[in-house]
């Protein structure tokens, strides 16, 4: 048997050819940033974009066959892009090889009409269709975040059968996205045999987007073939850790209006016919709701296969709250992250595992009793719907110092 | 067809450098009488708001006002790669939707720069009464904010009759920056009523640290107002302009 190591990976990621998407997703940010987060690997994301293709193939380096590593940080790739199908649901698609993006973007194109224009193509093909062509290519693919309200298969589907049809057998694997955990999706009887992957889903380089949920995967070799094994739980190979939001914090997690963000409850929204009662916008169903109509039984059953799930949070929003300040991109708090992630080499060793010692010598008393407050669970947590993000908020006896007097706005003086 | 040169790329590369470390993202106008840039920073903590007139270049070929989207960082990266001294040419290639780069010294060398699209927010025009103004040396400021860093996160600037100072104090200790009237650092001074309030350091040392320390930069302040500093490039016939809003100071 060989020696498993574990390799953090977050398998979902999107270029800055993909819409509403920072220009700064580019091969290099993306490795760096990767490194700074402690992930071994990422996902391309969007590999059928003519462009992208040619970022992949000229600044990355292939180390095995589907491997790809940065030459300056060694951050790895693998091969994998977004389709959206005939229905708007979101497939996630691993691919072995150059060659086979090729093949299959040559099959997809035909049915595609934006595919030279976006990283996440439009494929006007039905879901089975789409897998008919990932298995024959000997891909793996899954739908992305499933349970959210625009773009996923339980938005459209019922179940992985009604999706998928026959060719459900063939999906290996469901992105859970950022307002679902394994609590929630294993209350669902079909999903049992089912790996979940927590992945991003970013759209910027930076901290609280990239790796903000990763997978920790117990492989022998850091390479494609290991991730498939590893996800199909095949040879020992197995993903021994999701890591990802606490689904609260997740944009989807309430049922809420998308335009006023008002929260309702499944009742209200259905009473209402889901127009908002403030504003007259759509209320869009909350993934904990979704999961509550599909449910099995009111309480999770895990598989033996299946690992633990541990919610974390951005580091970044976490020292914004130990330190008064309202926004996590404030050069005070970044000085703070850059310090924190440069003495403990990235931001889950500083979440999950430093020492309380260590953290407090590093980034004095409040961020440390904030992290610990994380640890422990204390952070309130209010939760996200209709398209806002849920965002914490720190217990009074844990902000024990009053919060720095406030930095003003240009835009107060105007 | 556009086409923008200059005798050398040193102004424009300053200019590129102190934008590029507040914001990512820009969109240049040019019109026939000249470039003009104003954005905000993402926390709109800062604005910056630069001009540069069409007699500041050498060739200044702008027919009607078109707008282009830039990536700073990409910008400042190519800008890095040029000699103070090479003759430095913008031309914008609308087929490739691309700016071309092209410095001239030794050997000419050309880059291109995808153009971006970039909505475009509105800006505030912030109605500022300062108080009190001064022109000091860019060298004297850039050494009192390494100072101040060293001590804390915010610095207190004051404009009075005497002279302009920078306080910076902190648990770990404190530092202070005095320019008296006759200090050679003390360009000019002019002091309607005395002002003064608290910024970020980490701003102020991102908007001064492209200009040469023998640069002048021009302060006006008010109590609790934002800052405006002033810098002119192309020997004063243009300008970068940077307000950066005050932070409350603690009672």
């Amino acid at each position: 048997m060989p020696k498993f190591q574990a390799y953090p990976a977050d398998l979902h990621i999107h270029s800055k050819y993909s819409g509403a998407t920072s220009s700064r997703m580019v091969i290099d940010t993306i490795a760096q940033q990767a490194k700074l987060k402690g992930l071994a690997f990422v996902g391309t994301g969007d590999v059928f974009h003519p462009k992208w293709f040619e970022s992949v193939k000229m600044e990355l380096e292939e180390v095995a066959e589907g491997t790809f590593e940065h030459p300056r940080y060694h951050t790895r790739f693998i091969l994998t892009v977004e389709v959206e199908d005939n229905r708007r649901v979101h497939h996630l698609i691993f691919l072995p090889s150059l060659t086979i993006v090729k093949s299959v973007r040559e099959e997809l194109a035909k049915h595609s009409s934006d595919i030279d224009a976006d990283g996440r193509a439009r494929v006007d093909l039905a879901g089975p269709e789409i897998v008919d062509i990932a298995v024959v290519h000997d891909c793996l693919i899954g739908p992305s975040h499933a349970f959210t309200p625009w773009t996923s298969m339980y938005k459209e589907f019922d179940s992985m059968r009604a999706c998928y049809g026959d060719r459900a057998r063939d999906v290996k694997f469901l992105e859970l996205g950022l307002s679902a955990d394994t609590s929630m999706a294993d209350r669902i009887a079909e999903l049992q045999d089912v790996t979940f992957l927590s992945c991003s889903d970013a759209h910027s380089p930076w901290p609280d987007k990239l790796g903000r949920e990763f997978n920790r995967f117990e492989m022998a070799e850091p390479t494609y073939s290991e991730i498939i094994k590893a996800i199909k739980r095949e040879d020992g190979r197995r993903i021994s850790l999701n890591v990802g939001f606490d689904p609260r914090l997740g944009k989807y997690h309430i049922t809420a209006c998308s335009r006023c963000f008002k929260q309702f409850t499944f009742e209200q929204a259905k009473s209402l016919r889901w127009r908002c009662d403030k504003c007259g916008g759509w209320v869009k169903k909350g993934v904990r709701d979704r999961v509550n109509e599909l449910a099995d039984c009111p309480e999770p059953k895990h598989p033996p296969h299946r690992p633990s799930y541990l919610r974390i949070a951005p580091l970044a929003e976490i020292i914004a709250l130990a330190t008064g300040r309202e926004d996590p991109h404030e050069p005070e708090v970044q000085l703070a992250w850059e310090k924190m992630v440069a003495r403990f080499g990235n931001e889950i060793e500083v979440l999950v595992d430093a020492p309380l010692e260590a953290l407090h010598e590093a980034g004095g008393p409040h961020i440390m009793a904030a992290v610990k407050a994380f640890r422990e669970g204390t952070l309130k947590v209010v939760p996200g719907g209709g398209g806002r993000y849920g965002h914490l908020e720190i217990p009074a006896e844990v902000a024990q110092v009053p919060p720095p007097k406030p930095q003003r706005k240009i835009t107060e003086f105007g | 067809m556009v086409k923008l040169r200059m005798a050398d790329s040193k102004g424009w590369k300053t200019c590129v450098s102190a934008m590029a470390s507040l914001i990512e993202e820009a969109t240049f106008k040019l019109t026939p009488e000249g470039v003009k840039m104003k954005a905000m920073d993402p926390s709109h903590v800062a604005l910056v708001d630069f001009e540069l007139p069409a007699e500041a270049f050498a060739e200044y070929g702008v027919k009607q006002t078109v707008s282009i989207g830039a990536d700073l960082a990409e910008m400042n990266k190519i800008m890095a790669r040029a000699k103070a001294e090479d003759e430095f040419t913008m031309e914008l290639d609308e087929e490739k939707n691309r700016l071309v780069l092209t410095f001239k010294g030794t050997s000419t060398r050309k880059f291109s720069l995808p153009l971006i699209d970039i909505s475009e927010a509105e800006l505030p025009e912030p109605k500022l009464q300062f108080t009190a103004t001064a022109d000091i040396a860019a060298g004297v400021i850039q050494d009192g904010l390494r100072d101040a860093e060293i001590v804390g996160d915010n610095v207190r600037c004051e404009l009075k009759e005497e002279g302009f100072s920078m306080l910076t104090e902190s648990d770990t200790g404190a530092t202070e920056l005095k320019l008296q009237k006759g200090d050679a650092g003390l360009l000019k001074l002019s002091v309607k009523q005395p002002a003064r309030a608290m910024f970020n350091i980490k701003y102020l040392i991102d908007m001064t640290k492209a200009v040469s320390s023998a640069d002048a930069i021009t302060i006006n302040l008010g109590t609790n107002l934002p800052i405006q500093l002033d810098f002119p490039i192309a020997k004063g016939k243009g300008r970068l302009r940077f307000l950066l809003a005050p932070r409350i100071e603690a009672e």
